[in-house]
């Protein structure tokens, strides 16, 4: 298997005025062709900004410290802006948690995903404005005839992220970038937006990055999980041996969370303590002020990320270290 | 990747004629669309101006002594032509009777007799017409271009060098009177250093046509023109500023940049249209601000326009011709606003489909 994405060792902070945010450390992180992928972990702890590290569309004091981002035989940290921009909508597309506000309001929905096919291939306006609707009909909607002429402000949250879908396949990208698609929406909705995903990976063969909080559909569409900790992964698996076998205290607890039924959140907040804040993280192991199993090693050392067991995942615990 | 996608929709001719189609059966909907919105907003300035007439109507009637006087002015007339004017305006008739044929009296632009100037108010307003828009579309058009572009670079890279640059000259330039700024400029650019002529629209050795005449005229331009635009400039500079920085973090800006958008296909396209509409409100509903400006800013230059006339009939206490100067303006000023919502609609189609 080739991978599409391939992240290496990655440290990304911003520079804020309050002070350095460490939004992504070390990070390690695989996509393989076709393969959909969950990146999963609560609120403010880094799945955004590696998301927008990819794209690169970082705020401005957002500095790369070390580490590479392969995508398609280019290092996209150092890759020049105009690479970058054949990069974005052409080999990865990416789609966001707000569909209401990620279009814009001005122009009709079929110009904007033509615009997409035009920055991407030599198409004049007749053929980028067939394959436009070639894209919306490919996103399931019906009267695409119609619809590309409408205006976002006529259209439902959930065409609306069909429609932002489109823009992002438009080009047939090796990697569809989802940061939360279906947060926003309500739950019917939900459903149908990612079995559309899921079938979209299946027809054009786009591997799929799924960034959300929601483990049931990491469990019913990904095949792997990497579950990220206050700018770290922590965690690193198959989704059977994840949801059978969570290692890191951190997923154990993610997980024991999720199935409380009464508790069942937009968010993990139903773990006990505070998230931690990326400006001033723990020293050590950075879940240790709420880990349940912390030890000697764990409030001055970092672990890192090394495989555990006999399996293939890889895990950050000082725990996994002590078994071998 | 991008091969893959031209080959397997390149040679579709269906898909292309069916989508070619649909586009210009859209257009016909949008179309549509426009011209009933713009034929109800030109529906919605019938009773505007039959407000501004009636208050006109108000003014003659509550002149005063006889009405008859604020029709006349002040100055010595014969009684025949005073009867003649009673009843012309049909002064003895009830007041509503009145108010019809002074309505139709308007309607075929009969604005009196102006006995400062003997001739008819119409004619004489009509005459300074072009000078005052040449003076004022000059200083519109060239101030809301500079300040749309000064506003772009600068609400690009907020607290930049540029930005405040920027933003320090249009402090200052907003901050300075127009009657001040205009003599200083005078002073310095008229008197001091004779670049520029002092009073006036055009030289009177200037030949009367040809490329000559232009010349002339835009010498004497460049002076009222640059102090009538500057507070205009500094005022849409600012907004522009500001509403592009409140774009360009706005989601949709984050779509284009991850569709491959280059920086200035997101300014251009993407930011500045959504950033423009309310500088297109400001600009338009500036038009009337800019009008009563234009009696500084001619008075000062000498600018044969509107303005100018507008000191005159008021030093003169020429009743007729301030009448006649409030109904024109006040016409030039709905018509702004209505060209002003018609244009918005040309770049913020959400309207239409109220
Ligand atoms: N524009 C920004 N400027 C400064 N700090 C930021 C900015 N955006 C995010 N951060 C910080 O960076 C860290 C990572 O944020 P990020 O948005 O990646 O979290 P996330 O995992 O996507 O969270 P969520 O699930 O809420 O979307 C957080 O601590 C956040 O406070
Ligand atoms: S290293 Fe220590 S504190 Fe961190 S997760 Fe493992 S046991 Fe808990
Ligand atoms: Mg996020």
């Amino acid at each position: 298997m080739t991978d599409v994405l391939r992240i290496d060792d990655l440290t990304m902070h911003l520079e804020t005025e309050l002070g350095t945010v460490r939004a992504v450390e070390n990070l390690s992180l695989r996509v393989d062709e076709g393969e959909a992928v969950a990146l999963v972990g609560e609120s403010g702890c880094g799945k955004s900004m590696t998301a927008l590290s990819i794209m690169r569309l970082l705020p401005p004091y957002a500095r790369f410290r070390s580490g590479s981002i392969r995508v398609a035989g280019k290092d996209l940290v150092t890759a020049p802006e105009r690479a970058m921009r054949q990069i974005r909508g052409g080999t990865i597309g990416m789609i966001f948690q707000d569909p209401l506000t990620f279009l814009n309001p001005l122009r009709q929905v079929g110009e904007q995903i033509a615009e997409a096919v035009r920055l991407h291939t030599g198409a004049g306006r007749v053929e980028a404005d067939a394959q436009a609707l070639e894209a919306l009909r490919r996103v399931r909607i019906a009267d695409a005839e119609n619809v590309v002429h409408n205006y976002p402000h006529q259209l439902s949250g959930g065409m609306r992220q069909r429609v932002l879908i489109a823009i992002a396949v438009a080009c047939r990208p090796s990697l569809l970038i989802c940061d939360e698609p279906t947060t926003a929406l309500d739950v019917t909705i939900q459903a149908q937006i990612m079995e559309l995903i899921d079938n979209l990976r299946h027809e054009l063969g786009t591997a799929v990055l799924l960034i959300t909080h929601d483990l049931g559909l990491v469990a019913q569409y990904c095949s792997r999980v990497y579950v990220m900790y206050a700018g770290q992964v922590v965690e690193d698996a198959g989704v059977r041996e994840i949801f059978q076998h969570p290692r890191h205290p951190y997923t154990q607890a993610l997980l024991q969370s999720s199935l409380r039924p009464d508790r069942v959140s937009e968010d993990f907040a139903v773990i006990d303590g505070q998230p931690p804040q990326l400006l001033a993280p723990p020293p050590g192991c950075r879940f240790h002020p709420r880990c349940p199993r912390v030890f000697d090693p764990c409030p001055s050392a970092m672990p890192g990320l090394d495989r555990a067991g006999e399996g293939r995942a890889m895990v950050r615990c000082h725990l996994e270290e002590a078994h071998q | 990747m991008v091969e893959a996608t031209s080959k397997a929709n390149g040679g579709d001719a269906v898909a292309t004629d069916v989508a070619a189609a649909g586009k210009a059966r859209a257009k016909r909907g949008i179309r549509f669309r426009y011209a009933r919105y713009v034929a109800r907003r030109l529906l919605q300035a019938v009773p505007i101006i039959v407000v501004i007439v009636l208050i006109n109507f108000t003014l003659i009637q509550a002149a005063p002594g006889d009405p008859v006087y604020a029709l006349i002015g002040q100055m010595e007339t014969t009684p025949e032509y005073i009867a003649q004017v009673r009843e012309e305006f049909g002064l003895d008739e009830p007041l509503p009777q009145q108010f019809l044929s002074y309505i139709a009296k308007i309607a075929t632009f009969d604005l009196g007799y102006s006995f400062r100037f003997r001739q008819d108010v119409s004619g004489l307003i009509f005459e300074r017409v072009p000078a005052t828009f040449l003076l004022m579309g000059t200083a519109l058009v060239i101030s809301s271009l500079l300040g749309i572009g000064l506003g772009v670079i600068a609400g690009r890279r907020p607290f930049g060098w540029t930005d405040n640059a920027a933003t320090i000259f249009a402090l200052a330039g907003f901050s300075m009177p127009v009657f001040w700024l205009g003599q200083l400029v005078l002073l310095v650019f008229a008197l001091k250093l004779p670049w520029f002529p002092v009073q006036g629209m055009v030289s009177l050795r200037a030949p009367s046509h040809g490329w000559g005449y232009i010349a002339s005229v835009l010498h004497h331009l460049v002076l009222p023109a640059t102090v009538y635009g500057i507070y205009h400039l500094t005022l849409i500079f600012r907004m522009t500023r500001i509403k592009m920085m409140d774009v360009l973090v706005q989601d949709f800006i984050t779509t284009a940049r991850s569709k491959g958008a280059g920086e200035r296909r997101v300014l251009f396209v993407h930011a500045l249209p959504n950033a423009i509409l309310p500088v297109i409100t400001v600009i338009g509903y500036n038009f009337g601000f800019m009008l009563a400006g234009s009696v500084l800013v001619e008075t000062v230059f000498g600018w044969p326009g509107l303005g100018r006339l507008m000191y005159e009939a008021i030093n003169a206490r020429d009743y007729p011709l301030l009448l006649g100067l409030f109904v024109v303006i006040s016409l030039f000023v709905i018509i702004a606003n209505v060209l002003t919502d018609i244009i918005y609609a040309l770049i913020d189609p959400r309207i239409l489909y109220r």
